[in-house]
């Protein structure tokens, strides 16, 4: 699931997706981000949220924010690389 | 008759076998680290002297066996000019064995190899009263068995908490084996009883709130295999690099000092205890931040004590950096 997030940025539903086909999606959907573009991606507790933060953190790009919810988390991805 | 090195031979790494006239020369490979360019000789020697092939030993060693004895003085002398020589065996400190450390892997929080190298150099065949064997792991994995090891060193490090860049969003909570981070005022509060200096916590943080305070190691002693298997027992956290030449000197004084024959240094610790070999070897280092886990009758407990907040839960984590607290 994709659409156009609250503040202007993209969103991508990524809960249920296996790693790495998470990181792999998110990171494909940064490519077609501009520079200072932002997306949220929701993930999985453990190792989803875990890997795709760390790999698009070492790939360059920034983590604004990335918060708990119920069953799930929200990270927001700054495009910088 | 062959005429040997009567260094080399003092210091064993040429094994008899079962068969007549038979040995195996195991190499002396600190850290299991072999260069590129030593390995085509190993496979040659092995070729010319041996079988044509090598048995990988149990510490990260390589083994050439069936040279026969006439044929041992010219074998040691093809692996000499490879710069490659025979290993210890018997009663003596053994070649170190060594993970990548943090050379390599993420997890890494100390210069194993270095290390390893180092002590090699400095100890190698060094006499004991049983043998002795030190065994070196990056991080509390311990991949190098170091809790089972005469003398186990385990790189650890401390996280340091930068609240000004912790959203709160746990996952260092959720990722922590050991139950010793728990949300508190929406900061993660640590368990100094229960943190194990892993470090998965600072690798999981993804807005680098979470920094490595300090690094060092863990020594573990009196551990072995063999028929009658003994764990090591943890007797200092937060030795540094440079402490641990003293660390290894002062131990193999004690050992030398206490043991009754040719038996390891566990035996010793479970005739003796192992207070006054942690105080003999480590005493002289509290004062640089070294902790015993624990430390001789009626000497201070060396953990760091949090100091208690008011509601009988002890925190402090205004200050932004100490992420220490003690649990329920």
């Amino acid at each position: 699931m994709e659409t156009a997030g609250a503040e202007g940025g993209w969103m991508l539903d990524l809960r249920g997706e296996v790693c790495p086909l998470n990181y792999l999606k998110t990171r494909r959907r940064l490519t077609d981000l501009d520079n200072g573009e932002r997306l949220e991606v929701w993930l999985d507790p453990g190792r989803p949220v875990e890997s795709v933060a760390r790999s698009s953190k070492d790939d360059g790009q920034k983590i604004v924010s990335i918060k708990k919810e119920a069953d799930y988390y929200r990270l927001v991805i700054e495009k910088r690389a | 008759m062959a005429r040997f090195n009567v260094t080399e031979m003092k210091s064993g790494g040429i094994i008899k076998q079962k068969q007549r006239d038979a040995f195996t020369v195991r190499l002396r490979l600190p850290g299991g680290r072999v260069g590129a360019e030593k390995l085509p000789v190993i496979a040659r020697v092995a070729d010319e002297y041996g079988q044509g092939y090598v048995h990988l030993s149990v510490r990260q060693t390589v083994e050439i066996p069936y040279v026969l004895y006439d044929r041992l003085e010219d074998c040691l002398a093809e692996l000499a000019k490879a710069g490659l020589s025979p290993s210890s065996c018997g009663p003596r400190v053994r070649v170190p064995i060594a993970c990548s450390g943090c050379e390599l892997n993420p997890n890494g929080n100390i210069e194993t190899q270095r290390m390893a190298q180092e002590i090699d150099r400095r100890w190698f065949g060094t006499p004991t009263p049983h043998k002795f064997k030190i065994n070196i792991s990056g991080c509390p994995i311990d991949c190098m068995a170091a809790r089972r090891a005469d003398l186990g060193i385990i790189g650890i490090t401390e996280p340091k908490l930068d609240a000004g860049l912790c959203t709160g969003c746990e996952l260092c909570v959720a990722k922590c084996g050991d139950d010793a981070l728990t949300m508190t005022e929406d900061l993660p509060l640590r368990d100094v009883f229960k943190c194990i200096g892993c470090g998965d916590c600072i690798h999981v943080c993804p807005l680098d709130a979470l920094g490595a305070g300090r690094t060092g190691m863990e020594v573990w002693a009196g551990g072995k295999w063999g028929k009658r298997p003994r764990a090591a027992q943890r007797v200092a956290r937060w030795v540094a690099e440079e402490q641990l030449d003293g660390v290894i000197e002062r131990t193999l004084a004690w050992y030398r000092e206490h043991a009754q024959g040719r038996e390891r240094l566990g035996a010793i610790f479970d005739r003796e205890g192992i207070a006054g070999y942690q105080e003999q070897v480590f005493g002289s280092l509290s004062a640089d931040g070294v902790e015993l886990e624990m430390p001789p009758a009626g000497a201070p407990v060396a953990w760091k004590v949090p100091p208690a907040a008011p509601d009988g839960a002890s925190l402090d984590l205004q200050g932004g950096g100490t992420m220490e607290g003690r649990g329920a």
